[in-house]
């Protein structure tokens, strides 16, 4: 966000400032997240996808209000443009206050993820004047849920290949084809949709970037069922949904980089302690080997130590990548940390465990485990498989030749480079 | 704060400098090892680049630099896999004697560390083997002597004498014994890192001035202690970052099957996570260099985390260096036995007997019990 930020003020509050004004609002409205607090409430792992029906909507509402007040007190979002609805300050002064959320029982805002960090960046940074104006304060304040709809059945990490078709009409165009793996779809108001809009030979140089009224005719969301049993990401059918050229972003057949806007912002979501995909796991761990008595164990000791090394390695690579070029890939870097982390987590846990990560034996913060078993695997494949996130290492840091793709007929080999995108 | 900048000015001179004055193949090294210590390098690091004074206060010769630039020192000198004494003098003797500033000796031997005349170097085994006995310090009736035997002093026989922590009956004594002085022996010790040198230090009745006692002395050695292993840390991040250019620059011309082996995708992710350890290590070591002035816990934690990571980081690209240059890296011609050799040296040293884990484990535990 860093790049687009185009109202940023020089005279804003210093990080401590901002840090006690967060807590100001905080303070008289939620209870801070204490390790005495472990034992009651909620003892949820995973930060996402782990509701449907009417407990996922009651939790969507409880989001919305959340997000309205702290949009309210100037809280939602610290390095946005003022004139689009943010503070104007820096993503330094944003982690700072993420820091600080951390420290309270806070609704989870984890609706709002798609919407945060992948649909607003794009529309900052390459939509028009009156798009910026319409959706993005909608955004903040927690009125408007995303989705992207970028993946199709045959279009997986190979996003270039999606045959999605947008054509011409009179008022505007014509949307036709098939989407997946669409978080949040189902609650969503707003889509970004990647279609193709000139020959499907010309890969991601036909691509073009609209943003979609989900409720728009012919539009029918299904939701699949994950291994979680939840329903956060669903199939989308286009059946001739006519989207006004006012809504395209970017120019005809120039999606791509809109597409690599999009991808690149999982920086800002990986390395936001704030993303929402897991609560204070490690702390967690600590109070579960305390309460089932293995952390005298020494086998154990040792995993936490390594748990909680982990986690701050992740984070300070977060920190570290706030003053790194683009060329260093942080947010690749990052999510292979995240992902290989989550999976520690998950080892240290059935450790400590044994049986009671699998069956339920009523006990807090025990079962509750098994979601992140059972969530984890999504994170390996969500946002770019972990071998696309090698791939852009190894092609776009250390110089290595490109994988092969599929030639372009007539025209010079191009020197953008794929990116290809899995599950949002 | 030293800028962005500066630090990329301070590497960049340094890289320059450390990699054409040290060895570069296992023979030169060899050669090296059996020669008399190099004093034209060690001047030379003083007076063209001021590396020695990087911490001392510009009244006493130095620059006066923050952490973060000397840690930027020794990654250079890890990368260049220099050898010299620079990593105890200016890694563990400089913070001890910093933290006796107030005493003239001690501001003195600082002034001669940075001119480039002195090479002052620790005899502690402390911080590799916590349990080692500590030489016994008397007091004779011609002043105190120090007695005992300390191993593991790296560059040792290299040294202009030696900072001893000692035993004074049951109270701890910093004790400064020059080299020469009777009664003080080294002798090499055979080590499986080619580059650097390690000595025993034998002292029997040798004549000591006693620079602090007590808490003072406490505190100076626990300065050596964390010096020594941001140091290293540093260090295996240089190693490292080293290791892995040399094996990129080598899949990038290295042909099999009709291309060059880095267009493998086994061999590019292969690569790709190694290159996420190296981010691992230069995160951990940022942490650490970071969480020097927080809480006790924090710090010792962080510290910790630094030991364990960086150490393991720099073993893992090391040996996965050797093995992605096939063949040709398991020659003694090829250099890049000589980082794995460098590299699991600097791990034991770091983490010994898995002490680093136990050491985080028992600090977050405080931390969370806030």
């Amino acid at each position: 966000m860093k790049a687009t930020t185009t109202t940023t003020s020089t005279e804003g509050p210093t990080l401590d400032e901002i840090a006690a004004e967060a807590h100001a609002f905080l303070a008289p409205r939620v209870p801070r997240r204490a390790p005495a607090r472990l034992g009651e409430g909620p003892d949820d792992v995973m930060g996402v996808g782990l509701r449907r029906g009417d407990a996922e909507l009651a939790e969507v509402e409880t989001a919305r209000a959340w997000q309205r007040d702290l949009f309210g007190a100037g809280l939602a979002w610290i390095d946005g443009p003022v004139e689009y609805g943010g503070r104007g300050l820096t993503e330094a002064h944003r982690n700072r206050v993420h820091a600080v959320l951390r420290e309270y029982d806070v609704p989870n805002t984890a609706c709002f993820m798609v919407g945060h960090d992948i649909v607003g960046p794009a529309i900052l940074a390459h939509g028009t004047e009156e798009q910026r104006a319409a959706y993005l304060p909608g955004i903040w304040r927690g009125d408007i849920i995303c989705c992207q709809l970028f993946s199709e059945p045959g279009a997986g990490s190979d996003l270039a290949s999606l045959r999605t078709s947008a054509r011409r009409a009179d008022d505007g165009w014509v949307v036709n084809g098939q989407k997946v793996w669409s978080s949040y779809a189902h609650l969503a108001q707003l889509g970004e949709l990647l279609a193709r809009t000139g020959d499907p030979a010309d890969r991601h140089r036909g691509i073009t970037a609209f943003l979609v009224d989900m409720g728009a005719p012919g539009i029918d969301v299904r939701p699949l069922r994950q291994i979680t049993g939840a329903e956060h990401f669903n199939e989308v059918f286009l059946d001739d949904v006519v989207v006004p050229d006012t809504q395209r972003i970017g120019e005809v057949d120039g999606g791509w980089p809109i597409a690599l806007t999009t991808l690149t912002s999982e920086r800002s979501l990986m390395g936001d302690e704030h993303n929402g995909l897991m609560n204070d796991p490690v702390r967690r761990l600590y109070a579960l080997a305390e309460s089932t008595g293995a952390d005298t164990d020494p086998v154990v000791q040792e995993l936490l130590a390594e748990s909680w090394e982990r986690e701050q390695i992740v984070r300070e690579t977060a920190r570290r990548s706030l003053d790194a070029p683009a060329e260093d890939q942080t947010g690749s870097v990052l999510k292979l940390m995240s992902t290989a982390d989550m999976e520690f987590y998950i080892a240290v846990a059935t450790r400590i465990l044994g049986p009671r990560l699998a069956v339920d034996h009523g006990t807090w913060g025990t079962f509750a485990w098994s979601q992140l078993l059972l969530g984890a695997p999504a994170h390996r494949i969500a946002g770019g498989s972990d071998e696309i996130q090698k791939n852009i290492i190894a092609e776009r840091v250390l110089g290595l030749p490109r994988d092969p793709r599929p030639p372009i007929p007539d025209r010079p080999t191009t020197t953008t480079t794929l990116r290809p995108q899995g599950p949002a | 704060m030293i800028s962005a900048e500066e630090l990329r000015a301070l590497r960049d001179a340094t890289r320059r400098l450390v990699r054409a004055w040290t060895p570069q193949s296992a023979d030169d090294h060899e050669a090296a090892a059996s020669a008399p210590p190099d004093r034209r390098t060690w001047a030379g690091m003083a007076r063209r680049l001021g590396l020695q004074g990087v911490r001392v206060p510009e009244e006493l010769g130095g620059t006066g630099l923050e952490l973060e630039a000397e840690l930027v020192v020794h990654e250079e000198m890890g990368g260049a896999l220099h050898g010299g004494p620079f990593l105890p003098v200016v890694g563990q003797a400089v913070p001890a004697l910093l933290t006796l500033a107030g005493d003239e000796r001690a501001r003195t031997m600082l002034a001669e560390i940075a001119a480039g005349t002195s090479v002052v170097v620790p005899a502690d085994a402390r911080w590799y083997e916590p349990d080692a006995a500590l030489p016994v310090l008397s007091d004779g009736a011609d002043g105190p002597t120090v007695s005992g035997v300390v191993p593991g002093v790296m560059a040792g026989a290299a040294a202009d004498g030696w900072l001893v922590p000692a035993d004074a009956g049951g109270r701890t004594a910093l004790a400064w014994v020059p080299a020469g002085t009777a009664g003080a022996a080294t002798e090499p010790m055979t080590t499986i890192d080619l580059t650097r040198g390690f000595a025993t230090l034998r002292l029997q009745d040798a004549a000591a001035v006693v620079l602090a006692r007590d808490g003072e002395a406490e505190r100076a050695r626990d300065a050596m202690e964390t010096g020594a292993a941001l140091a290293l840390a540093a260090e295996c991040v240089g190693i490292a970052a080293e290791a892995l250019d040399l094996t990129v620059a080598y899949v990038k011309v290295r042909e099999q099957f009709g291309q060059v082996i880095g267009a493998f995708q086994g061999v590019k992710h292969q690569l790709a996570d190694l290159y996420v350890t190296l981010e691992s290590a230069r995160s951990a070591l940022a942490f650490a260099a970071r969480s020097v002035g927080e809480s006790p816990p924090l710090r010792d934690a962080a510290l910790a985390v630094a030991r364990r990571r960086c150490g393991a980081a720099a073993f893992k690209i090391a040996n996965e260096a050797i093995h992605l240059h096939g063949g040709i890296g398991f020659t003694w011609e090829h250099r890049v036995h000589l980082y794995y050799r460098r590299a699991k040296t600097n791990q034991v040293l770091l983490d010994t007997g898995g002490g680093q884990a136990r050491t985080i484990a028992a600090n977050v535990a405080a931390l969370y019990a806030g």
